[in-house]
Protein backbone atom coordinates (compact mmCIF):
# COMPACT_ATOMS: atom_id res chain seq x y z
CA UNK A 1 0.00 0.00 0.00
CA UNK A 2 3.05 2.43 1.00
CA UNK A 3 3.73 2.26 -2.67
CA UNK A 4 1.32 2.94 -4.25
CA UNK A 5 0.20 6.21 -2.31
CA UNK A 6 4.08 7.20 -3.36
CA UNK A 7 3.66 6.09 -6.64
CA UNK A 8 1.32 9.40 -6.80
CA UNK A 9 3.22 12.85 -6.55
CA UNK A 10 -0.20 14.48 -5.56
CA UNK A 11 -0.95 12.36 -3.38
CA UNK A 12 2.67 12.12 -1.56
CA UNK A 13 2.75 16.02 -1.78
CA UNK A 14 -0.17 15.98 -0.13
CA UNK A 15 0.53 13.56 2.82
CA UNK A 16 3.82 15.68 3.56
CA UNK A 17 1.70 18.75 3.76
CA UNK A 18 -0.93 17.32 6.50
CA UNK A 19 1.87 16.07 7.90
CA UNK A 20 2.97 19.41 8.16
CA UNK A 21 -0.04 20.43 9.39
CA UNK A 22 -0.70 17.93 12.00
CA UNK A 23 2.90 18.26 13.38
CA UNK A 24 2.23 22.02 13.76
CA UNK A 25 -1.27 21.13 15.19
CA UNK A 26 0.28 19.20 17.80
CA UNK A 27 3.65 21.21 18.43
CA UNK A 28 1.67 24.60 18.51
CA UNK A 29 -0.01 24.36 22.00
CA UNK A 30 3.37 22.47 23.69
CA UNK A 31 5.76 25.54 22.48
CA UNK A 32 3.29 27.68 23.23
CA UNK A 33 5.56 30.52 21.80
CA UNK A 34 3.42 33.69 22.16
CA UNK A 35 -0.26 34.49 22.99
CA UNK A 36 -2.45 34.27 20.04
CA UNK A 37 -5.10 36.42 21.81
CA UNK A 38 -2.13 38.46 22.65
CA UNK A 39 -3.82 42.29 21.94
CA UNK A 40 -2.11 44.82 20.88
CA UNK A 41 -3.78 47.87 19.22
CA UNK A 42 -0.77 50.27 18.29
CA UNK A 43 -0.15 47.61 15.40
CA UNK A 44 -3.31 46.87 14.51
CA UNK A 45 -4.49 45.80 10.61
CA UNK A 46 -0.65 45.80 9.48
CA UNK A 47 0.65 44.63 5.75
CA UNK A 48 2.73 41.85 6.12
CA UNK A 49 6.00 42.88 7.05
CA UNK A 50 9.59 41.06 8.93
CA UNK A 51 8.22 41.64 12.15
CA UNK A 52 4.33 40.21 10.76
CA UNK A 53 4.84 37.91 8.42
CA UNK A 54 1.20 37.90 7.29
CA UNK A 55 0.24 41.15 8.96
CA UNK A 56 -1.94 41.77 12.12
CA UNK A 57 -5.84 41.58 12.56
CA UNK A 58 -7.78 44.49 13.61
CA UNK A 59 -6.74 43.91 17.22
CA UNK A 60 -3.04 43.95 16.20
CA UNK A 61 -2.40 39.76 16.87
CA UNK A 62 -0.31 38.32 14.66
CA UNK A 63 -2.14 36.84 11.85
CA UNK A 64 0.66 33.66 11.14
CA UNK A 65 0.58 32.87 15.30
CA UNK A 66 -3.29 32.82 14.99
CA UNK A 67 -3.26 30.47 12.11
CA UNK A 68 -0.94 28.29 13.53
CA UNK A 69 -3.11 27.81 16.88
CA UNK A 70 -6.04 27.63 14.35
CA UNK A 71 -4.69 24.95 13.08
CA UNK A 72 -4.83 22.99 16.75
CA UNK A 73 -8.49 23.98 16.64
CA UNK A 74 -9.49 23.27 13.04
CA UNK A 75 -7.87 19.94 12.53
CA UNK A 76 -9.00 18.50 15.71
CA UNK A 77 -12.49 19.71 15.07
CA UNK A 78 -12.34 18.29 11.58
CA UNK A 79 -11.06 15.17 12.81
CA UNK A 80 -13.69 14.57 15.63
CA UNK A 81 -16.46 14.96 13.33
CA UNK A 82 -14.89 12.48 10.81
CA UNK A 83 -14.36 10.11 13.55
CA UNK A 84 -18.09 10.23 15.46
CA UNK A 85 -20.17 10.50 11.93
CA UNK A 86 -17.57 7.99 10.18
CA UNK A 87 -17.87 5.47 13.47
CA UNK A 88 -21.63 5.86 13.88
CA UNK A 89 -22.16 6.06 9.98
CA UNK A 90 -20.69 3.17 9.42
CA UNK A 91 -22.43 1.27 12.59
CA UNK A 92 -25.66 2.30 11.56
CA UNK A 93 -25.64 1.51 7.65
CA UNK A 94 -24.18 -1.95 8.36
CA UNK A 95 -26.71 -2.94 10.81
CA UNK A 96 -29.52 -1.54 8.12
CA UNK A 97 -27.76 -3.37 5.40
CA UNK A 98 -27.34 -6.98 7.24
CA UNK A 99 -31.07 -7.06 8.87
CA UNK A 100 -32.84 -5.78 6.49
CA UNK A 101 -36.59 -6.02 6.94
CA UNK A 102 -37.91 -3.73 9.75
CA UNK A 103 -34.53 -2.78 11.05
CA UNK A 104 -33.78 -1.38 7.84
CA UNK A 105 -36.89 0.37 6.84
CA UNK A 106 -36.91 1.76 10.45
CA UNK A 107 -33.30 2.78 9.66
CA UNK A 108 -33.36 4.05 6.54
CA UNK A 109 -36.04 6.11 7.24
CA UNK A 110 -33.85 7.68 9.94
CA UNK A 111 -31.29 8.39 7.45
CA UNK A 112 -33.50 9.60 5.10
CA UNK A 113 -34.55 11.71 7.90
CA UNK A 114 -31.20 13.31 8.58
CA UNK A 115 -30.19 13.76 4.97
CA UNK A 116 -33.44 15.89 3.89
CA UNK A 117 -32.37 18.65 6.07
CA UNK A 118 -29.72 21.15 4.44
CA UNK A 119 -26.78 20.38 6.43
CA UNK A 120 -25.62 23.75 7.63
CA UNK A 121 -29.18 24.86 8.87
CA UNK A 122 -29.54 21.85 10.53
CA UNK A 123 -25.90 22.45 12.20
CA UNK A 124 -27.47 26.28 12.97
CA UNK A 125 -30.51 25.10 14.47
CA UNK A 126 -28.43 22.11 17.08
CA UNK A 127 -25.59 24.60 17.53
CA UNK A 128 -28.70 27.10 18.14
CA UNK A 129 -29.85 24.58 21.01
CA UNK A 130 -26.74 23.63 22.34
CA UNK A 131 -24.95 26.65 22.27
CA UNK A 132 -21.10 27.39 21.18
CA UNK A 133 -18.41 25.50 21.64
CA UNK A 134 -15.78 22.77 20.62
CA UNK A 135 -17.48 20.33 22.23
CA UNK A 136 -20.84 21.24 20.64
CA UNK A 137 -19.51 22.27 17.33
CA UNK A 138 -18.44 18.72 17.03
CA UNK A 139 -21.40 16.85 17.84
CA UNK A 140 -23.68 19.57 15.87
CA UNK A 141 -21.29 18.27 12.66
CA UNK A 142 -21.55 14.97 13.39
CA UNK A 143 -25.28 14.73 13.79
CA UNK A 144 -25.81 16.64 10.17
CA UNK A 145 -22.62 14.19 8.90
CA UNK A 146 -23.32 10.74 9.51
CA UNK A 147 -26.33 10.13 7.85
CA UNK A 148 -24.79 10.30 4.32
CA UNK A 149 -22.02 7.41 5.68
CA UNK A 150 -24.09 5.05 6.55
CA UNK A 151 -26.07 5.27 3.25
CA UNK A 152 -23.62 4.86 1.66
CA UNK A 153 -22.20 1.95 4.10
CA UNK A 154 -25.79 0.43 3.89
CA UNK A 155 -25.23 0.04 0.25
CA UNK A 156 -21.93 -1.30 0.30
CA UNK A 157 -23.06 -4.23 2.66
CA UNK A 158 -26.40 -4.78 0.82
CA UNK A 159 -23.81 -5.52 -2.03
CA UNK A 160 -21.45 -8.13 -0.65
CA UNK A 161 -24.02 -9.65 2.28
CA UNK A 162 -25.12 -12.75 -0.31
CA UNK A 163 -20.77 -13.31 -1.24
CA UNK A 164 -20.50 -16.57 -0.52
CA UNK A 165 -17.64 -16.18 2.38
CA UNK A 166 -20.47 -14.20 4.29
CA UNK A 167 -22.89 -17.16 3.83
CA UNK A 168 -20.12 -19.55 4.52
CA UNK A 169 -18.98 -17.42 7.88
CA UNK A 170 -23.15 -18.13 8.91
CA UNK A 171 -23.07 -21.52 8.08
CA UNK A 172 -20.03 -22.35 10.45
CA UNK A 173 -21.78 -20.51 12.83
CA UNK A 174 -20.29 -17.12 13.22
CA UNK A 175 -22.59 -14.82 15.48
CA UNK A 176 -24.35 -11.43 13.50
CA UNK A 177 -21.40 -9.47 15.39
CA UNK A 178 -18.60 -11.43 14.15
CA UNK A 179 -19.97 -11.56 10.44
CA UNK A 180 -20.39 -7.41 10.63
CA UNK A 181 -16.70 -7.22 12.22
CA UNK A 182 -14.53 -9.57 9.97
CA UNK A 183 -16.42 -9.51 6.80
CA UNK A 184 -18.55 -7.18 6.03
CA UNK A 185 -17.07 -3.98 7.43
CA UNK A 186 -13.40 -5.08 6.12
CA UNK A 187 -14.92 -5.30 2.71
CA UNK A 188 -17.26 -2.89 2.05
CA UNK A 189 -15.35 0.65 4.48
CA UNK A 190 -13.23 1.74 2.18
CA UNK A 191 -15.10 3.65 0.09
CA UNK A 192 -17.13 5.10 2.61
CA UNK A 193 -13.53 5.86 4.04
CA UNK A 194 -13.03 7.41 0.96
CA UNK A 195 -16.08 9.90 1.15
CA UNK A 196 -15.01 10.65 4.73
CA UNK A 197 -11.44 11.72 3.88
CA UNK A 198 -12.76 14.23 0.50
CA UNK A 199 -15.58 14.95 3.46
CA UNK A 200 -12.75 16.68 5.97
CA UNK A 201 -12.70 19.49 3.37
CA UNK A 202 -16.44 20.35 3.58
CA UNK A 203 -16.23 19.39 7.55
CA UNK A 204 -14.12 22.14 7.53
CA UNK A 205 -16.06 24.70 5.88
CA UNK A 206 -18.83 24.19 7.40
CA UNK A 207 -16.68 25.04 10.70
CA UNK A 208 -15.35 27.83 8.55
CA UNK A 209 -19.37 28.87 8.19
CA UNK A 210 -20.92 28.61 11.25
CA UNK A 211 -17.82 30.69 12.46
CA UNK A 212 -18.46 33.34 9.83
CA UNK A 213 -22.11 33.25 11.01
CA UNK A 214 -21.20 34.04 14.30
CA UNK A 215 -22.24 31.11 16.11
CA UNK A 216 -19.43 28.53 15.86
CA UNK A 217 -16.75 29.14 18.93
CA UNK A 218 -15.71 31.65 21.18
CA UNK A 219 -13.81 34.54 20.30
CA UNK A 220 -10.94 33.25 22.05
CA UNK A 221 -10.78 30.28 20.57
CA UNK A 222 -8.48 30.93 17.18
CA UNK A 223 -9.80 29.16 14.77
CA UNK A 224 -9.42 29.76 10.38
CA UNK A 225 -13.22 30.11 9.89
CA UNK A 226 -13.98 32.79 12.84
CA UNK A 227 -10.43 34.44 11.67
CA UNK A 228 -11.79 34.77 8.06
CA UNK A 229 -15.45 36.02 9.40
CA UNK A 230 -13.93 38.65 11.63
CA UNK A 231 -11.53 39.83 9.09
CA UNK A 232 -15.00 40.09 6.34
CA UNK A 233 -15.25 43.95 8.13
CA UNK A 234 -11.62 44.71 6.81
CA UNK A 235 -11.90 43.22 3.73
CA UNK A 236 -11.03 46.75 2.14
CA UNK A 237 -8.44 47.98 4.03
CA UNK A 238 -6.98 44.88 5.29
CA UNK A 239 -7.69 42.12 3.03
CA UNK A 240 -4.59 39.43 5.08
CA UNK A 241 -6.90 38.87 7.74
CA UNK A 242 -9.57 36.92 5.37
CA UNK A 243 -6.99 36.25 2.47
CA UNK A 244 -4.48 34.23 4.64
CA UNK A 245 -7.12 32.11 6.46
CA UNK A 246 -9.36 31.80 3.54
CA UNK A 247 -5.80 30.46 1.58
CA UNK A 248 -5.30 28.12 4.87
CA UNK A 249 -8.79 26.61 4.35
CA UNK A 250 -8.49 25.88 0.93
CA UNK A 251 -5.38 24.30 0.76
CA UNK A 252 -6.67 22.00 3.90
CA UNK A 253 -9.61 21.30 1.23
CA UNK A 254 -7.42 20.63 -1.32
CA UNK A 255 -4.86 18.35 0.70
CA UNK A 256 -8.10 16.20 1.56
CA UNK A 257 -9.85 16.03 -1.55
CA UNK A 258 -6.71 14.75 -3.33
CA UNK A 259 -5.47 12.21 -0.66
CA UNK A 260 -9.31 11.11 -1.04
CA UNK A 261 -9.07 10.69 -4.78
CA UNK A 262 -5.95 8.70 -4.29
CA UNK A 263 -7.29 6.79 -1.95
CA UNK A 264 -9.91 5.89 -4.08
CA UNK A 265 -7.72 4.40 -6.72
CA UNK A 266 -5.70 2.42 -4.20
CA UNK A 267 -8.68 1.03 -3.05
CA UNK A 268 -10.05 -0.08 -6.28
CA UNK A 269 -9.88 -3.82 -6.72
CA UNK A 270 -9.29 -3.29 -9.92
CA UNK A 271 -6.16 -2.14 -9.50
CA UNK A 272 -4.82 -4.28 -6.54
CA UNK A 273 -3.07 -6.74 -8.31
CA UNK A 274 -3.97 -9.11 -6.03
CA UNK A 275 -2.75 -6.98 -3.00
CA UNK A 276 -5.43 -6.45 -0.49
CA UNK A 277 -5.04 -3.56 2.12
CA UNK B 1 -30.55 -47.85 9.70
CA UNK B 2 -32.42 -44.23 9.57
CA UNK B 3 -31.05 -41.71 6.90
CA UNK B 4 -28.48 -38.81 8.14
CA UNK B 5 -30.66 -36.63 6.31
CA UNK B 6 -34.49 -37.04 5.42
CA UNK B 7 -36.42 -34.64 3.08
CA UNK B 8 -40.16 -34.54 3.31
CA UNK B 9 -42.18 -32.68 0.67
CA UNK B 10 -40.27 -29.47 0.41
CA UNK B 11 -41.73 -26.62 -0.85
CA UNK B 12 -40.42 -23.13 -1.45
CA UNK B 13 -41.73 -20.42 -3.05
CA UNK B 14 -40.40 -17.13 -4.36
CA UNK B 15 -42.79 -14.46 -4.82
CA UNK B 16 -44.84 -15.86 -7.60
CA UNK B 17 -42.67 -18.62 -8.64
CA UNK B 18 -42.90 -22.24 -6.54
CA UNK B 19 -39.18 -23.88 -7.23
CA UNK B 20 -39.42 -26.74 -5.09
CA UNK B 21 -43.19 -28.79 -5.05
CA UNK B 22 -42.92 -31.28 -2.58
CA UNK B 23 -39.47 -32.72 -2.75
CA UNK B 24 -38.05 -35.78 -1.00
CA UNK B 25 -34.79 -37.14 -0.39
CA UNK B 26 -33.11 -39.55 1.62
CA UNK B 27 -29.56 -39.38 2.14
CA UNK B 28 -27.29 -42.40 4.28
CA UNK B 29 -24.19 -42.03 6.49
CA UNK B 30 -21.26 -42.04 4.17
CA UNK B 31 -23.66 -41.40 0.88
CA UNK B 32 -22.79 -39.20 -1.98
CA UNK B 33 -25.85 -38.26 -3.35
CA UNK B 34 -26.22 -36.21 -6.82
CA UNK B 35 -28.39 -33.96 -7.41
CA UNK B 36 -29.13 -33.05 -11.11
CA UNK B 37 -31.21 -30.76 -13.44
CA UNK B 38 -30.75 -27.76 -15.63
CA UNK B 39 -31.03 -24.06 -14.67
CA UNK B 40 -33.68 -23.37 -12.68
CA UNK B 41 -34.98 -26.44 -11.62
CA UNK B 42 -34.79 -25.84 -7.51
CA UNK B 43 -31.23 -28.02 -7.04
CA UNK B 44 -29.37 -24.79 -5.34
CA UNK B 45 -32.50 -24.19 -3.41
CA UNK B 46 -32.72 -27.51 -2.15
CA UNK B 47 -28.99 -27.04 -0.89
CA UNK B 48 -29.75 -23.58 0.50
CA UNK B 49 -32.82 -24.96 2.51
CA UNK B 50 -30.49 -27.79 3.82
CA UNK B 51 -27.50 -25.26 4.87
CA UNK B 52 -30.44 -23.13 6.60
CA UNK B 53 -29.50 -19.88 4.65
CA UNK B 54 -33.55 -20.37 3.04
CA UNK B 55 -36.01 -21.33 5.01
CA UNK B 56 -39.24 -23.86 2.89
CA UNK B 57 -42.70 -22.77 3.12
CA UNK B 58 -44.24 -26.35 4.02
CA UNK B 59 -41.98 -29.24 4.60
CA UNK B 60 -39.08 -30.83 6.98
CA UNK B 61 -35.72 -31.51 6.62
CA UNK B 62 -34.67 -33.97 9.35
CA UNK B 63 -31.29 -34.35 10.60
CA UNK B 64 -30.22 -37.15 12.70
CA UNK B 65 -34.49 -37.86 13.19
CA UNK B 66 -34.58 -34.05 14.51
CA UNK B 67 -36.44 -31.25 12.39
CA UNK B 68 -33.98 -28.47 11.39
CA UNK B 69 -36.62 -26.00 10.71
CA UNK B 70 -38.70 -26.76 14.05
CA UNK B 71 -35.15 -26.37 16.45
CA UNK B 72 -34.81 -23.74 19.21
CA UNK B 73 -31.80 -21.38 18.35
CA UNK B 74 -29.71 -23.40 21.25
CA UNK B 75 -30.16 -26.13 19.17
CA UNK B 76 -29.71 -25.28 15.90
CA UNK B 77 -26.60 -23.47 16.88
CA UNK B 78 -25.22 -27.05 18.21
CA UNK B 79 -26.58 -29.12 15.09
CA UNK B 80 -25.96 -26.74 12.00
CA UNK B 81 -22.28 -26.55 12.04
CA UNK B 82 -22.70 -30.17 11.30
CA UNK B 83 -24.29 -29.51 8.08
CA UNK B 84 -21.75 -27.51 5.73
CA UNK B 85 -21.93 -26.40 2.62
CA UNK B 86 -19.79 -25.41 -0.67
CA UNK B 87 -20.58 -22.81 -3.09
CA UNK B 88 -19.50 -22.46 -6.75
CA UNK B 89 -17.96 -19.37 -7.24
CA UNK B 90 -14.14 -19.81 -5.85
CA UNK B 91 -13.26 -16.40 -6.46
CA UNK B 92 -16.23 -15.33 -3.82
CA UNK B 93 -15.88 -18.29 -1.54
CA UNK B 94 -13.28 -16.53 0.80
CA UNK B 95 -13.02 -13.39 2.36
CA UNK B 96 -10.94 -11.16 -0.02
CA UNK B 97 -9.40 -9.03 2.75
CA UNK B 98 -8.08 -12.73 4.48
CA UNK B 99 -5.05 -14.61 4.16
CA UNK B 100 -5.83 -18.45 3.64
CA UNK B 101 -5.03 -19.23 6.72
CA UNK B 102 -7.24 -16.79 8.82
CA UNK B 103 -9.71 -18.30 6.99
CA UNK B 104 -9.02 -21.84 7.82
CA UNK B 105 -8.63 -20.80 11.06
CA UNK B 106 -11.42 -18.46 11.66
CA UNK B 107 -14.68 -21.62 12.13
CA UNK B 108 -12.02 -23.16 14.54
CA UNK B 109 -11.62 -19.72 16.36
CA UNK B 110 -15.30 -19.06 16.21
CA UNK B 111 -16.15 -22.84 18.20
CA UNK B 112 -13.50 -22.14 21.34
CA UNK B 113 -10.02 -23.24 19.82
CA UNK B 114 -7.81 -20.76 21.20
CA UNK B 115 -4.31 -23.14 22.07
CA UNK B 116 -2.22 -21.40 19.08
CA UNK B 117 0.08 -24.76 19.32
CA UNK B 118 -3.27 -26.72 18.97
CA UNK B 119 -4.30 -24.43 16.10
CA UNK B 120 -1.13 -25.12 14.47
CA UNK B 121 -1.22 -28.71 14.41
CA UNK B 122 -4.75 -29.06 13.15
CA UNK B 123 -4.04 -26.52 10.52
CA UNK B 124 -1.20 -28.95 9.58
CA UNK B 125 -4.02 -32.08 9.48
CA UNK B 126 -6.34 -30.16 7.38
CA UNK B 127 -3.67 -28.77 5.10
CA UNK B 128 -2.26 -32.41 4.24
CA UNK B 129 -5.99 -33.66 4.10
CA UNK B 130 -6.65 -31.48 1.17
CA UNK B 131 -3.05 -31.64 -0.46
CA UNK B 132 -2.39 -27.90 0.36
CA UNK B 133 1.27 -26.04 0.98
CA UNK B 134 2.27 -24.58 4.07
CA UNK B 135 3.30 -21.51 1.07
CA UNK B 136 -0.50 -21.74 0.25
CA UNK B 137 -1.72 -20.37 3.65
CA UNK B 138 0.30 -16.96 3.50
CA UNK B 139 -1.45 -15.90 0.43
CA UNK B 140 -4.82 -14.26 -0.05
CA UNK B 141 -7.41 -15.74 -2.38
CA UNK B 142 -6.24 -13.25 -5.09
CA UNK B 143 -3.14 -15.13 -5.01
CA UNK B 144 -4.65 -18.94 -5.62
CA UNK B 145 -6.24 -20.44 -8.47
CA UNK B 146 -9.73 -22.21 -8.34
CA UNK B 147 -8.79 -25.09 -7.50
CA UNK B 148 -6.28 -24.17 -4.22
CA UNK B 149 -9.60 -22.17 -2.65
CA UNK B 150 -12.15 -25.09 -3.09
CA UNK B 151 -9.05 -26.77 -0.84
CA UNK B 152 -8.91 -24.32 1.32
CA UNK B 153 -12.39 -24.05 1.83
CA UNK B 154 -12.89 -27.80 2.15
CA UNK B 155 -10.21 -27.57 4.70
CA UNK B 156 -12.08 -24.89 6.37
CA UNK B 157 -15.48 -27.07 6.63
CA UNK B 158 -13.30 -30.03 7.58
CA UNK B 159 -12.17 -28.00 10.47
CA UNK B 160 -15.40 -28.48 11.88
CA UNK B 161 -15.70 -32.18 11.63
CA UNK B 162 -19.20 -31.61 9.60
CA UNK B 163 -21.22 -35.00 9.31
CA UNK B 164 -22.72 -33.73 5.90
CA UNK B 165 -21.68 -31.37 3.21
CA UNK B 166 -24.07 -29.78 0.53
CA UNK B 167 -21.62 -29.06 -3.04
CA UNK B 168 -23.13 -26.88 -4.76
CA UNK B 169 -21.46 -27.21 -8.19
CA UNK B 170 -17.84 -27.12 -6.24
CA UNK B 171 -15.69 -28.05 -9.81
CA UNK B 172 -18.30 -26.23 -12.29
CA UNK B 173 -15.77 -23.38 -11.94
CA UNK B 174 -12.64 -24.89 -12.71
CA UNK B 175 -10.51 -26.62 -15.60
CA UNK B 176 -11.37 -30.22 -16.00
CA UNK B 177 -7.54 -31.40 -14.58
CA UNK B 178 -8.70 -29.47 -11.58
CA UNK B 179 -12.24 -30.87 -11.10
CA UNK B 180 -10.86 -34.46 -10.64
CA UNK B 181 -8.73 -33.45 -8.38
CA UNK B 182 -11.13 -32.01 -6.06
CA UNK B 183 -13.29 -34.47 -6.78
CA UNK B 184 -10.75 -37.25 -5.57
CA UNK B 185 -9.76 -35.03 -2.42
CA UNK B 186 -14.03 -35.22 -1.91
CA UNK B 187 -13.76 -38.67 -2.16
CA UNK B 188 -10.87 -39.50 0.25
CA UNK B 189 -12.16 -37.20 2.81
CA UNK B 190 -15.13 -39.73 2.78
CA UNK B 191 -13.16 -42.75 3.17
CA UNK B 192 -11.15 -41.22 6.14
CA UNK B 193 -14.19 -39.48 7.82
CA UNK B 194 -17.13 -40.57 6.65
CA UNK B 195 -19.05 -37.54 5.60
CA UNK B 196 -22.17 -37.61 3.34
CA UNK B 197 -22.28 -35.11 0.48
CA UNK B 198 -25.39 -33.97 -1.69
CA UNK B 199 -23.43 -33.17 -4.76
CA UNK B 200 -25.48 -30.39 -7.00
CA UNK B 201 -24.25 -30.59 -10.70
CA UNK B 202 -25.73 -29.99 -14.33
CA UNK B 203 -23.29 -32.15 -15.14
CA UNK B 204 -24.37 -35.89 -15.55
CA UNK B 205 -21.08 -37.66 -16.14
CA UNK B 206 -19.59 -35.41 -13.05
CA UNK B 207 -22.09 -37.08 -11.03
CA UNK B 208 -22.23 -40.62 -12.57
CA UNK B 209 -18.32 -41.08 -12.01
CA UNK B 210 -18.12 -39.97 -7.88
CA UNK B 211 -22.16 -40.36 -6.91
CA UNK B 212 -23.92 -43.41 -5.25
CA UNK B 213 -27.13 -42.45 -6.40
CA UNK B 214 -28.76 -39.26 -8.70
CA UNK B 215 -31.56 -37.75 -7.79
CA UNK B 216 -33.37 -36.11 -10.95
CA UNK B 217 -35.24 -32.29 -10.10
CA UNK B 218 -37.02 -30.99 -13.14
CA UNK B 219 -39.39 -27.68 -12.36
CA UNK B 220 -39.45 -28.21 -8.31
CA UNK B 221 -40.29 -31.98 -8.35
CA UNK B 222 -38.40 -35.30 -8.43
CA UNK B 223 -38.49 -36.86 -11.75
CA UNK B 224 -36.46 -40.03 -11.45
CA UNK B 225 -33.32 -41.45 -9.28
CA UNK B 226 -30.79 -42.97 -10.63
CA UNK B 227 -28.25 -45.96 -8.99
CA UNK B 228 -25.07 -45.44 -10.12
Amino acid sequence: MTGKIFRRKDMTISILLLALLVVVAISYPLLALSDPNAIDLTNKNLAPSAEHPLGTDYLGRDILNRLAAGTTTSLSIAAGVSAISLFVGVLIGCISGYYGGIIDETLSRIIDIFLSFPGIVFALAIMGFLGGGVINLILALSVVHWAKYARLMRGQVLSIKENEYVLSAKIIGAGDFHIMRKHLIPNSVATVIILATIDIGHVLLSIAALNFLGIGLPADIPEWGAMLSAGKEFMRTSPYQTIFPGMAITMVVIIFSIIGEGLRDIFDPNDTGGEYL
Amino acid sequence: MPPLLRIKNLVKTFEDNKVLNGIDIDVKKGETLGLFGSSGSGKTTVGRCIAGLERSDSGSIFFKGKDLQAMSRREKKKVRPQIQMIFQHPEISLNPRMKAFDSLVEPLKIHGWDDKCSLENKVEELINLVGLRREHLARYPAHLSGGEIQRVVLARILSINPEFIVADEPTSMLDVSVQAQVLRIMEKIQQEKGVSYLLISHDIDVLRKVCHRIVFLKNGRISGVENA
